[in-house]
């Protein structure tokens, strides 16, 4: 085990919300798409920009809500957060710096200290790779990369509904399991994959899977595979999906692999996660014993920031629109690339209305402007270089699919957006440039573990995804 | 209401469907309005105001149009065949009683031809035989019955499409729709076999005796009615373009069918007004081709862009009732009552496939061993021709002991005995599997007995987590520290 060291413990509070509901990434591909898809295979495989064209446009979360989100206590309240950060040695020139974002439930906090036996309920945690380097010039410098950010899964903490976690890794292994089934014709007696059950277990899902046109590429790129294999009439269905789940672009961290994790689990013994509800601020402080030297609560004060009622002020969720639906999409996508350039906190608005700005654009025919922005270390002279990276990433997995080659073609999406890692991320929005027509969302990114993308609120999700792959291996026939 | 809402609600009323002010969908028979649901929701429109509303997650929309290309049928279109079949059905049986009586009223002079050779056989025919015929169309059916008897009256057979239309300039054909006429078929077969035979002499139809006269001129009934039943080919629908394919083709075909119903409505209008029986809508057809692009009007939503049924569990669905036949259900874990039939139904694959059993006779004893309870992995079978008897042995993996399906001759199972331990389960199969049915589909399928699941849950529960037995105080604070921790 690296030595791993606690930095510091920061605690803030949140803002009343909205209700949530579970929507899930799919893949929502054209017909017309699946013939392409089949005459790139009869010429011998799909190539990578094709998939990348098609994931692009085919990519989305559910329009219909499925189910809303069980969370401890309520949404409507202001809830204690919690950041630590620890330090894991690997070199005398590498450093790593672990985060692990959580929020508070149960226990209480006063002017005099929290109660331990509150829970610190994990829900996001990344890693920065901290190199010592020469610059060209000789002179020591410092490069600072994320090197990797996931999300915690986790179940219902209330009513133990029957929640499944949907990580393109998951549906391979459903669909493998089912088709192994099916050849012995025991499908039937398939319930599925186990380890995909979230009342069994704490997953991890890496960031890019909030990304719907990561899922639909990943399931893509099997589809492909399956394709392929069946029309060639090479390897078997179960080789041709367990290579490709087990690539590195689909592989997922074990929650052991989390440094801090692993030193709680040595620690207090605990090595499975059945109902996990999070650690107490006990169990933290007896592993890593300056827990309290590093601790500071003074955010952690409702009377120290206003309140801002989120439920008064935003649209609630529930709604079988597209326009939630893809406010929510930009919320998850955000949440996503901000960790991926770098950013903790950025703030722009955007649109692809030619008529904005005197038909004038940059060439993806994409106007993005952007304000305030923080970068994810605290010393960061680079933060700009981030910022342009964010904009450049969001454009490309955002406005693909409103975006045709034609500017006649295009759905008109402006948005503006509000985006804090760990806080709430606000998206008001209107389609057409029509502006009477503006809803604006609320999405509180902390209680990101209950309400990702990747997790199914009911089977039908589940069923849907590994249909689709099952079906359009027997379409090809 | 957009145009493809406008287009949904008509079909719906032609159908039988009837949309009700809040948008939603029921399904009227006689006088009665039956509910539909998917998965235990309710079904409604997709119109605005309901997409809108707060919580839409528990419910289901009628969205046909978006169906994938490669879907198979998904739930909605379950329900859509169901009404269709129940609404051709239930307007055919009400032809031959007006027929028969228009038949035996007074020739009218503007008749042509045509029109008395279709009224001649009823005319000729005896009170009883067009009361037979009541009682025979009573037993039609929408769906293949329980015990696989195809007694459907009519069923439109989805395919899916090869090869280039004949008919639009050599397009490809994505999904074709014929209609098959199970009923008609049978019941031809049965005169072609008897033919010969007095009117007054009995033919068995599906186990029932019926006389010979009343299936002729069923069968004439079937001609007139719809001509198609004689060439299908003719009315079957090709659809040759990607988008809502399947919905294309199928009503498509639908329409064909209905139109001819419609047609002899129409030869004679005042008698089927005076009773209240009108023609089938079809004025919304001629906007199912601008399906593919006004399906786009809302977006795609569950259960109508993919099956999310597992194959297996389909069979479950052949139910009696016909408010269950609305209700269905697409995935086992959701609902008891369908788990615990669905668990019955992989028992039979189970044991069939695990020993991988002969079928068929042998010696003219039915060798296809009996359905097997979960964990009796089948050996082998031995003919008794003593006691007109067959055993099929098989291997309890729970107790590694062998167990005796004793069967009839016919292949009906007699009692299972658990030939080294104590016979516990003999008696009646059926009664037996329920014990069964109680454990959990992951036990049966790990192979654990009771009490080892019982031992690995309470090995779960000791790996909990514990609250820890020390703090380090500082600003961590007090009170009752953990004696109660807030789990």
């Amino acid at each position: 085990m690296a030595d791993i060291v606690l930095r510091d413990v920061t605690m803030g509070i949140g803002n009343p919300n909205h209700v949530h509901f579970h929507r899930h990434n799919q893949l929502n591909l054209e017909s017309q798409n699946v013939d392409l898809m089949i005459q790139e295979v009869n010429r011998g495989g799909l190539v990578e920009s094709m998939i990348n064209d098609i994931a692009g446009q085919s990519g989305g979360l559910t329009v219909q809500p499925r189910g809303a989100v069980e969370i401890e206590d309520t949404f409507n309240m202001r809830r204690g957060l919690c950041r630590l950060r620890f330090s894991v040695m690997v070199s005398a020139l590498k450093e790593v710096e672990l985060i692990v974002l959580g929020y508070l439930a149960g226990g209480e906090a006063r002017e005099d200290g929290i109660d331990p036996a509150t829970r610190f309920v994990p829900v996001r945690t990344w890693s920065i790779d901290i190199t010592s380097i020469s610059d060209m010039t000789g002179m020591p410098d410092v490069r600072q990369t994320v090197n990797n950010s996931a999300q915690f899964l986790l179940g219902d903490p209330n009513t133990g509904k029957k929640l499944r976690s949907m990580r393109p890794i998951d549906i391979g292994n459903e669909v493998l399991g089912y088709i192994s089934t099916e050849q012995e014709g025991r499908q039937a007696g398939y319930v599925g994959n186990a380890t995909a059950d979230l009342s069994n277990a704490l997953l991890i899902s890496k960031t890019q899977n909030m990304d719907s046109t990561h899922y639909a590429k990943q399931l893509l790129k099997i589809a492909g595979n399956v394709m392929h294999d069946d029309v060639t009439g090479g390897m078997g269905i179960e080789d041709s999906i367990s290579g490709s789940i087990y690539a590195n672009s689909m592989a997922e961290q074990l929650v052991s692999d989390n440094e801090f994790f692993r030193a709680m689990a040595v620690a207090t013994g605990t090595w499975h996660y059945k109902g996990f509800e999070g650690f107490t601020l006990g169990e933290i402080a007896s592993v890593f014993e300056n827990f309290t030297d590093v601790l500071d609560d003074r955010m952690l004060n409702a009377n120290l920031f206003d309140e801002v009622d989120n439920v008064a002020m935003s649209y609630a969720y529930g709604a079988t629109t597209i326009i939630e639906s893809t406010a929510k999409e930009i919320a998850f996508l955000c949440a996503d690339l901000a960790i991926r350039a770098g950013l903790t906190h950025v703030v722009f608005a955007a649109t692809n209305n030619v008529a904005e700005f005197g038909g004038f654009m940059d060439e993806d025919g994409v106007k993005l402007v952007t304000g305030e922005f923080m970068s994810i270390s605290d010393q960061d002279p680079y933060a700009i270089n981030r910022l342009e990276r964010f904009t450049q990433l969001f454009k490309d997995k955002f406005y693909t699919k409103f975006n045709t080659g034609y500017e006649h073609q295009r759905t008109i999406v402006n948005i503006s957006v509000t985006c804090s890692l760990f806080g709430e991320t606000s998206v008001e929005l209107f389609f057409n440039g029509d502006e009477q027509t503006m809803q604006n969302y609320t999405n509180a990114t902390y209680y990101i573990c209950r309400t990702s993308p990747n997790i199914a609120g009911t089977e039908t999700g589940v069923n849907d995804a590994v249909n689709f792959l099952n079906n359009l291996r027997e379409y090809i026939n | 209401m957009n145009d493809l809402n406008k287009l949904y609600k008509a079909i719906l009323m032609a159908i039988g469907g009837i949309v009700k002010p809040n948008s939603q969908i029921v399904l009227s028979v006689g006088n009665k309005e039956i509910d539909i649901r998917v998965d235990g929701m309710f079904l409604f429109l997709p119109v605005t105001e309901v997409l809108e509303s707060n919580d839409t997650s528990d419910k289901v929309f009628f969205h046909p149009g978006c169906e994938h290309i490669t879907s198979k049928e998904t739930e909605i279109f379950k329900i859509i065949r169901r009404m269709v079949g129940i609404k051709l059905l239930e307007l055919f049986k009400k032809y031959p009683p007006i027929l028969a009586s228009i038949a035996a009223g007074k020739e009218k002079r503007n008749w042509n031809q045509n029109i008395l050779n279709i009224l001649e056989p009823l005319k000729a025919a005896k009170k009883k035989t067009i009361d037979e015929l009541e009682s025979i169309m009573a037993r039609f059916t929408v769906e293949i019955d329980d015990n696989g008897i195809d007694t459907r009256f009519i069923h439109l057979k989805v395919s899916k499409g090869a090869g280039r239309s004949q008919t639009s300039g050599g397009s490809k054909v994505y999904h074709k729709t014929k209609p098959v006429f199970p009923m008609y078929s049978e019941i031809i077969k049965r005169l072609s076999q008897s033919e010969g035979q007095a009117d007054n002499q009995t033919v068995e139809l599906n186990g029932v005796s019926v006389s010979r006269g009343a299936l002729k001129l069923l069968a004439h009934l079937f001609q007139v009615i719809i001509p198609a039943v004689t060439d299908p080919e003719s009315a079957s629908y090709e659809s040759t373009n990607s988008s809502a394919s399947r919905m294309i083709s199928y009503f498509g075909c639908f329409e064909q069918i209905a139109e001819q119903m419609n047609r002899i409505q129409n030869m004679f209008r005042g008698d089927f007004d005076k009773l209240g029986i009108y023609p089938i809508d079809l004025s919304w057809t001629e906007q199912m081709e601008e399906l593919p692009t006004l399906y786009r009007q809302v977006p795609s939503l569950d259960y109508n862009t993919h099956n999310t049924q597992d194959e297996a569990a389909e069979s479950t669905n052949a139910m009696n009732g016909m408010a269950n036949m609305f209700s269905v259900t697409s995935n086992h874990h959701q609902q008891p009552a369908v788990q615990q039939n669905q668990l019955q139904q992989h028992q039979v694959t189970n044991a069939q496939q695990m020993g991988m059993p002969m079928t068929g006779v042998v010696d003219g004893f039915v060798v296809t061993p009996p359905p097997m309870i979960t964990g009796d992995r089948y050996l082998r079978y031995e003919i008794d021709p003593y006691a007109n008897q067959i055993r099929h042995y098989a291997l309890n993996t729970l107790t590694n002991s062998q167990v005796v399906y004793t069967c009839t001759r016919a292949g009906t199972m007699l009692q299972r005995n658990d030939v080294s331990a104590v016979p516990q389960n003999s008696g009646i199969p059926g009664l037996s599997v329920p014990g069964v049915g109680a454990m959990n589909p992951m036990m049966a399928m790990m192979g654990l007995t009771p009490q080892q699941l019982m031992m690995m849950q309470m090995a779960g529960g000791m790996m909990q987590p514990q609250a820890p037995a020390a703090s380090s105080g500082g600003s961590i604070v007090t009170g009752n520290q953990f004696d109660n921790p807030v789990y």
